[in-house]
């Protein structure tokens, strides 16, 4: 009559973010503090949202190595097209349809040409980032223009936490839910898992998956909206490296690398993990820099953990 | 006989390249009946039952479902149909536990507003009770896939054909791989599928294996149909002597 | 007897990179002034040298089936080490060897964590990538690290001008034709192809899987360092940025090349003419007096034709 709970991906990644978070909480002064939750929570948003598209997409057997351009080129939309006197919510809207389209092209490159999607969006990841620059010249374009959009979606109902945070957690929830209570979750697993079964059980496998690179796009193009919003600025490099720290919040988070299964939950422990190191070691006062050497550490202990308890589990059975 | 066939296929070729795995071969189901197909492998079995399917059309040929002639284009034209496979690979995946499974492209959902939630609670109840019926004993519908055994997958398989079936159930190899208890376990469950009027096609190489449960069987070779006889006037033995090229058509 | 050259061609896998390469060069040759110069060609091949020499690992790794996305940073690392050593006033060819051997190293470590725990190498060295480059970016941004003033023979020979050519083409082309040796005419080939196609196949004939993916490993990870003491030799200066993003690249090179990304077939004739077109694409937008901003855009649209018709014709063969 032992307790047995199942140690699912996402428990996990729960348990390895506490011990985290009570590490700091014991070892940094003032880390348990609503400022310092807050920078933590602020610090995650964005990237956030874009790490819950990726999950999607990830759980769909497919790959998304595009986000960091489509990140930068949404905040890049938005701020010419202001810049250029056009309406912020006008503005807002380009962003989202710049997002569908691009969603769009990975989606279909990939499943017409049979192109694996880790190498569709290598290339669109360096098309978008090149076409952004070009156009941009390179040059980072700073913004004074008021406006009810801008306030809201860049800045702070609740000190000392940023609207864009709310946004996060809702979309998670959101995405949880169509994950696990919905047809398309249910599919989007099946296609992801072994797409030729799905095709036999008549799924709209193609379908399936090229909507999951339309959400992966327009959450990154959103997030690249929200970050122009907060730091009133466009800046070029934005993004740049965001491709391989989305996909190892998904892993920390749980989600397989080789699709067919992932988690909301757990990609939201995996993404507060990274910024709890982050926010964590600069209240220890430590040098910034060590953080990407733990975030490396960390994703390898991740994976062996996650390695033995899946074997026991199967061994067990 | 004359009833009407649920499916009548006519003349039908089909070519893989340059290979032509199946060259004019006619086949028909009538209902509540089971049919065994047998033939080497690669006699063109897996092709024949994977058009009825609509995974690939013929080259050449015509389909009738019930009387009416067709065109069976996808997966899903055919399953409304109501015919459901239960493929030689494994038709589950392995990601998904048994009652996402079981009701993998058919989920019951409900409306909560405007958006539409899976009914899981349902789905389980349905699961298990369908899978009882026929006397597939799971114990708990959320298991995952990879904890159970290949006799145990297999069932699930077979319960879910024919759940969603209703007409004819087409079972590709259903027991290779199966220990001979599994493999018994497996034909028990058959025999109670045709109680219920379902109709059903099995595949298999092993004429042993269908020999006890058919009612009537199609031997295929190279793909051509080289003979077809109620299993009453037959002995295992003679088919098998077919199959090896010993004995010509009756 | 024309004709059947050109069948022969066509029987080749690397044909459609082959023909790509050959379009472009004519291209620019056209349009592009001083393309077709000796000075051009060879800075197309001075440009393609470091990318070129970590590529030759990463091609026998990835028909091996396994990733190493850590190169960029151990590329990093191997100048470093190699330049720390010089400074510390170490003889410069022990420097030079314990440079590589700081790659071999974490080759050793990518390699053992991946097979010991059967994890997908992509997580570890993703990992590893970022926990050297935090190190580098703790331990090295400190001061400048130049070599100025230090004369070398040794410095000289690896990676000096002769005539127009930087001597690490050479090295390059050498260990090219060395890999193309051992991937086609070696049982040793034979082997790294047969795990990465059919690793549970490869275990039945009796391959070591484990020992001859940490040795692929070991020497993408040696490779990748060596790279880097070429490197320094050539400018002779330390940043921790050097090889950000080259992980991606080297992958882009290889595909491009008619490796397969999901193992089991490699090429490295083709990852030469892959590297190739990557710094030809390069040399002749230069040329062409394109703006440097929309290179990225232009590389990128290329690589998803050439991809799709590298798989067009695959499917015909
Ligand atoms: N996808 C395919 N591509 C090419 N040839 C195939 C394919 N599937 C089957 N064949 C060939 O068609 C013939 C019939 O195959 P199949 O229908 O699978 O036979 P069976 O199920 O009776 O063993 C065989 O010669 C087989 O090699
Ligand atoms: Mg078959």
């Amino acid at each position: 009559m032992s307790l047995r709970i199942k140690i699912t991906p996402e428990l996990g990644s729960l348990i390895s973010f506490l011990c985290i978070f009570i590490f700091f909480g014991v070892f940094a002064p003032r880390f348990l503090t609503i400022e310092s939750i807050g920078s933590m929570l602020n610090m995650a948003a964005e990237f956030g949202i874009v790490v819950v598209g990726v999950t999607l997409l990830m759980t769909g057997g497919e790959f998304d190595l595009s986000v960091g351009s489509v990140f930068a080129l949404g905040s890049f939309i938005f701020v010419s097209a202001i810049s250029n006197g056009v309406n912020p919510y006008l503005a807002f809207v380009f962003v989202i349809l710049s997002g569908i389209m691009i969603g769009l092209l990975n989606g279909l490159i990939t499943v017409k040409t049979g192109i694996p999607s880790f190498l569709t969006t290598l290339g669109t990841m360096l098309f978008w980032r090149g076409v952004m620059l070009g156009l941009s010249g390179g040059q980072t374009i700073p913004f004074q223009i008021k406006s009810r959009l801008i306030e809201n979606a860049g800045g702070r109902f609740v000190d000392p936490f940023l609207n864009s945070v709310w946004i996060f957690l809702v979309t998670v929830l959101i995405f949880h839910l169509i994950f696990e209570h919905s047809r398309y979750g249910n599919w989007l697993r099946a296609s992801g898992g072994n797409k030729i079964v799905g095709e036999l059980m008549g799924l709209p496998v193609n379908k399936t998956k090229i909507q999951a690179f339309i959400v992966c796009s327009v959450l990154a193009s959103f997030a690249g909206f929200l970050d122009a919003c907060r730091l009133k600025t466009f800046n070029p490099l934005l993004g740049q490296g965001m491709e391989l720290e989305a996909i190892a919040a998904s892993v920390l988070g749980g989600t397989s690398l080789l699709g067919g299964y992932g988690t909301l939950i757990g990609s939201l422990f995996g993404v507060l993990i990274i910024s709890a190191l982050r926010v964590g070691l600069v209240m220890m006062g430590m040098t910034v820099y060590i953080y990407f050497s733990l975030v490396g550490v960390i994703l390898i202990a991740a994976i062996l953990i996650k390695h033995r308890f899946s074997v026991k589990f199967i061994k067990g059975a | 006989m004359s009833q009407v066939p649920i499916i009548e296929l006519k003349n039908i070729r089909k070519f893989y390249g340059k290979i032509e795995a199946l060259k004019g071969v006619d086949f028909l189901i009538y209902p509540g009946e089971i049919v065994g197909l047998v033939g080497d492998n690669g006699a063109g079995k897996s092709t024949l039952v994977k058009i009825m399917m609509g995974v690939f059309p013929p080259d050449a040929g015509e389909i009738f479902v019930e009387g009416k002639k067709v065109n069976l284009r996808s997966p899903s034209e055919s399953r409304k149909f109501g015919f459901e496979p239960v493929y030689q690979e494994t038709d589950l995946i392995s990601q998904l536990n048994i009652w996402r499974n079981f009701f993998l492209g058919k989920e019951i959902t409900k409306k909560f507003f405007i958006a539409k939630f899976l009914d899981k609670k349902k789905m389980r109840d349905i699961t298990s009770k369908a899978l009882d019926n026929i006397g597939i004993k799971i114990k708990n519908p959320d298991s995952d896939i990879m904890a159970l055994s290949g006799g145990e997958r297999r069932s699930v398989s077979i319960g879910r054909a024919w759940h969603f079936g209703g007409k004819i159930l087409i079972l590709d190899e259903p027991v290779t791989g199966l220990s001979v208890k599994e493999t018994e376990k497996v034909l028990e469950y058959l025999k109670k599928i045709k109680k219920t009027g379902c109709s059903v096609v099995i595949i298999t190489h092993n004429i042993y294996h269908v020999y006890d449960v058919a009612d009537r069987i199609a031997i295929l070779d190279r793909g051509t149909k080289v003979a077809e006889m109620r299993k009453e006037d037959c002995t295992p033995e003679e088919i098998m002597d077919i199959i090896r090229g010993k004995k010509k058509i009756v | 007897m024309r004709m059947s050259v050109l069948t022969w061609l066509k029987s080749k896998p690397e044909f459609g990179t082959f023909a790509s390469f050959l379009c472009i060069f004519i291209f620019f040759g056209v349009f592009a002034p001083r393309f077709l110069t000796i000075e051009s060609i060879g800075s197309m091949l001075n440009m393609a040298v470091e990318l070129g020499i970590v590529v030759v690992g990463v091609t026998l790794l990835m028909t091996g089936g396994e990733f190493d996305l850590s190169v960029g940073s151990v590329f990093a690392l191997g100048n470093f080490v190699f330049i720390y050593l010089i400074l510390q006033n170490f003889p410069i060819f022990l420097g030079f060897i314990l440079a590589i051997a700081s790659g071999v190293i974490i080759g050793i470590i990518n390699g053992w964590i991946t097979t010991r725990f059967a994890v997908p190498s992509f997580i570890v060295t993703l990992g590893m990538l970022w926990a050297i480059r935090g190190f580098l970016l703790f331990l090295a941004t400190k001061q400048w690290w130049t070599l100025y003033g230090i004369q070398s023979t040794f410095l000289d020979v690896l990676n000096g001008k002769t005539f127009i050519f930087y001597n690490a083409v050479f090295w390059f082309l050498v260990l090219v034709v060395i890999g193309h040796i051992v991937l086609e005419n070696t049982r040793f080939g034979n082997q790294i192809r047969a795990c990465g196609g059919d690793k549970l196949n490869a275990r039945f004939m009796g391959i070591n899987v484990n020992k001859l993916k940490i040795f692929t490993f070991m020497l993408t990870g040696g490779l990748a360092a060596f790279a880097g003491t070429t490197n320094l030799s050539r400018f002779r200066y330390f940043h921790w940025y050097l090889g950000v993003g080259m992980e991606l690249e080297a992958v882009a090179a290889v595909v491009l090349g008619g490796t397969l990304l999901t193992g089991g077939y490699g090429t490295l004739i083709g990852s030469l003419i892959g590297v190739l077109l990557l710094s030809m694409l390069r040399n002749g937008m230069i040329l062409l007096g394109i703006p440097g901003y929309w290179y990225q855009a232009i590389i990128g649209a290329f690589f998803i034709i050439a991809m799709a018709l590298n798989i067009k014709l695959r499917a015909k063969r």
